[in-house]
């Protein structure tokens, strides 16, 4: 057999590492910084770039794309050329990934302070970006393809069949969650509307968590862990089956974020079967990453690394059994729109994500440093200061999401609600909020003590950018199927049909929940009472969407009595239908909107209150943690691309008048908004009708009212 | 967009979609089993050792070499 000689390229691996540490411990300050600001709304400081609702988004996708992104990037990079035993196809297509990577994330980073957002939770990088993206995922998948093909060892491992998976369908998802028609250079509109958009946006969102936060992460696990415990993963059999019934049951379970929403009932019913079946796969995943560890508990006991990743397996294990209980409709009647869902996620992310990347860090650092990892005290220090942390911001998540809910929920024996102050609900539990900062903090502070470690390793450690390795060349053999060869062990060596297999299996999940829904008007009914926005309430909830306001309120009331009777009657499809994008929102940390607008309604305000409570709510709402929103007081509305506005909304179908936003849009827009100075005036208010403030209260006097319109 | 939507609508009896859905993953999902099941006992080991095969040449640098 001919022995060849060649280099794996580690600097890439470093370079990925290096980001991976700084854009934790930035997305992690963000994400302290706007748990600080729930307890203390001054920290938005009245300033529109540090406000809470553009914060948060900074904030999610930092640790999602900028954090968790990197990561996985530093373990391919790092574990597929010692898998496939070559070195990565492309160093130039390593740099472009890597460089243009980080490129995206700063980019992200000041367009979201600055406002321009889709809208779309955890999608709401604007066009330009998200073509951007689309290229360098391609390049990523280019560059892994071309290495896979040209590897040394004939199968393909299953880590990388997690890897591939997880290239097809973030291309996917992203692409089609991402169609949008641009109406400015930074600002566009999304293809869906209503139901739709808000069926597209959670089969997205939830195979992100599925997609970008689990499948690779498996895939890491799947090596790493061998790795650290020197010892092969428990099951191999095992892996297999969970590798295609996971890829398979994600895929279907978007639609239980929207539970008792207007969305069709069977596909509703769909969402929550194939999530509860889903417990199948991902327990079995992490019974094969612990039973790996059988025997070999007191290396557990003596090596920091070995204790991140079982606890990041655990973490894994615990979400994975939360996450179909949630789903189960009882549950998720109490625990949507609460904090329950923000503890939820969090043990996923700073448990399974956060914790494998600190233990492949720990594990990955002093090898292609050549030295020893500085100290194995610091590192468990870092790692105690990080579960504590997870526990107290986890916990009184829990119990704050419960008390809340059940506080909403509650009626007195005279048939009213018992709590029919929203605000009242939110005091309750700003001690929860004070917890879950510390316990950020913890975590933080222990990711801090990393970079230190990490630092003094690499100072003491002499780098191997290009490592020398020996391995006999590939046997070439025939692509055909051999004589005695399985399907399947076929397919482990044909990398582009175990793709085309792959998206076979994401593809059909999609079709069948989304084509329908799409397609079928009964699935829509249509209320003849409910019309297009006017140009002015077009232009304030462009203003609703660039602040964020739907990180902290929800659109969509549930047919509960709680809850028609807090907010008013429940939401029903045929109201969305001019929606791009949809603002259904997924958490209420201020009261729901849909219905503000309807005047015979207990929360409706007049224009006045509006406008007090957007310029400073505490005046208003005395204990209020919403921020305040001074800036929309004194600037003026730009009304530039409202004819390219309109006119896109007509592409869509939206039935606006021909040539509408040519001249008339214009005209109506200036009526309605001198309308409304008036009544401030009248309200004892000053100010002028070319505000971005008037069209605010526009869109939210109009919210939920068409129904009761003849 | 329409036009698509057009064509898709006369799809009779939609809704089986998600009862279609399921036939496929439990076929998809008994043939892996199956397949994994039944999978030879060296392959098994070749594949599951393929994360610990260390082939670096001693820790040689390429730097260092030159
Ligand atoms: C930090 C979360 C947060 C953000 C961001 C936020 N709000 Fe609020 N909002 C609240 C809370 C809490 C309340 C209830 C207390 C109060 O009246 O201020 C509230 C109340 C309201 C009310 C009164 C609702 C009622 O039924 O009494 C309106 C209207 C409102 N917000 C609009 C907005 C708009 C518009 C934005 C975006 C520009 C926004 N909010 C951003 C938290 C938030």
């Amino acid at each position: 057999m001919e022995i060849e000689k060649f280099y794996y390229d580690n600097k890439i691996v470093k370079y990925f590492a290096y980001a991976t540490i700084l854009w934790g411990v930035v997305g992690m300050l963000v994400g302290l910084i706007a748990a600080l600001q729930l307890v203390i709304p001054s920290l938005s400081f009245d300033f529109s770039m540090t406000t809470f609702g553009r914060i948060r988004p900074l904030h999610t996708n930092a640790a999602i794309f900028a954090f968790v992104g990197n990561a996985i990037f530093m373990g391919v990079y790092h574990s597929l050329q010692r898998l496939s035993k070559a070195r990565m196809f492309s160093d130039t297509l390593s740099m472009i990934h890597f460089w243009g990577w980080q490129a995206i994330i700063v980019a992200a980073a000041l367009t979201l302070l600055l406002g321009y957002t889709s809208g779309k939770e955890y999608a709401e990088l604007e066009w330009p970006i998200d073509i951007a993206i689309t290229i360098i995922w391609v390049v990523f998948g280019w560059n892994m393809f071309e290495t896979i093909l040209k590897r040394r060892t004939s199968h393909i491992y299953v880590a990388i069949w997690f890897y591939i998976a997880t290239f097809v369908t973030v291309a996917v998802l992203h692409i089609v969650n991402s169609l949008a028609v641009p109406v400015g250079f930074m600002k566009s509109y999304s293809l869906f509307a209503g139901v739709q958009d808000a069926l597209v946006q959670w089969w997205y969102g939830h195979n992100a968590v599925a997609f970008f936060l689990t499948t690779p992460y498996l895939g890491l696990m799947y090596y790493y862990l061998p790795k650290a415990a020197n010892r092969p993963i428990y099951s191999y059999k095992l892996s297999i089956i969970h590798f295609w019934a996971l890829i398979f049951l994600y895929i279907w379970a978007g639609p239980h974020h929207l539970l008792y929403s207007s969305l069709p009932d069977w596909t509703q019913a769909l969402g929550v079967t194939f999530s509860v079946m889903l417990i199948a796969p991902s327990w079995g995943g992490m019974l094969n990453g612990l039973l790996t560890l059988r025997g070999a508990w007191d290396k557990v006991r003596e090596d920091p690394v070995l204790k991140f990743l079982v606890v990041a397996v655990t973490a894994y294990g615990l979400a994975t059994f939360e996450g179909p209980m949630l789903s189960l409709k009882s549950v998720n009647a109490l625990a949507h729109f609460t904090d329950w869902i923000i503890g939820h996620v969090h043990i996923g992310a700073l448990g399974w994500n956060g914790f494998m990347t600190f233990g492949i860090i720990y594990w990955l650092i002093p090898k292609i440093f050549k030295t020893e990892l500085f100290s194995k005290k610091l590192a468990n220090i870092h790692f105690w200061l990080g579960t504590l942390g997870i526990l107290i911001y986890a916990i009184p998540l829990y119990w704050g999401g419960v008390t809340q809910a059940l506080m909403w929920k509650e009626f007195t024996p005279e048939g009213f609600l018992k709590y029919p102050n929203f605000l009242e609900t939110v005091t309750q539990i700003i001690p929860m909020y004070h917890a879950r900062a510390f316990g950020g903090a913890l975590y933080l502070i222990g990711a801090i003590i990393m970079v230190y470690n990490v630092i003094k390793t690499v100072k003491a450690g002499s780098f191997v950018a290009n490592e020398a390795v020996e391995a006999p060349a590939r046997v070439q053999v025939e692509s055909k199927r051999q004589k005695g060869e399985g399907y399947h062990r076929w397919l482990e060596r044909k990398p582009i049909q175990f793709m085309a297999w792959a998206l076979v299996a994401i593809l059909i999940g999609g079709a069948v929940e989304v084509v329908p829904t799409y397609l079928i008007k009964s699935n829509i009914p249509t209320i003849e009472s409910v019309k297009p926005y006017t140009p002015l309430e077009l232009q304030g909830r462009d203003i609703y969407i660039r602040e964020g306001c739907y990180v902290c309120h929800s659109q969509w009331v549930r047919p509960f009595r709680s809850e028609t009777e807090r907010y008013g009657e429940y939401s029903k499809a045929g109201e969305f239908v001019y929606d791009h994008p949809f603002q259904w929102g997924s958490r209420r940390t201020g009261p729901d909107l849909a219905r503000i607008g309807v005047v015979t309604e207990r929360n409706y305000k007049p224009d006045s209150w509006h406008y007090n409570h957007m310029a400073d709510p505490q005046s208003v709402s005395p204990q209020s943690i919403m921020p305040a929103y001074p800036w929309l007081i004194s600037n003026k509305l730009d009304n530039k691309t409202l004819t390219r506005k309109i006119e896109v909304m007509q592409y869509f179908g939206v039935p606006y008048p021909e040539g509408y936003g040519d001249n008339q849009a214009l005209i109506d827009l200036e009526v309605q908004a001198n309308k409304i100075a008036n009544n401030l005036k009248n309200g004892g208010i000053e100010t002028t009708s070319d505000k971005e403030i008037i069209a605010l209260i526009a869109y939210l006097q109009r919210l939920g009212t068409d129904i009761y319109k003849k | 967009m329409k036009l698509v939507s057009h064509y898709l609508q006369q799809i009779e009896g939609i809704a089986i979609f998600p009862i279609i859905s399921l036939i496929i993953f439990m076929s998809v999902f008994v043939l892996a089993s199956w397949y994994a099941l039944k999978m030879r006992k060296d392959q098994v080991q070749y594949m599951s050792n393929m994360p610990l095969e260390d082939d670096e040449l001693d820790h040689q640098d390429i730097n260092l070499l030159n």
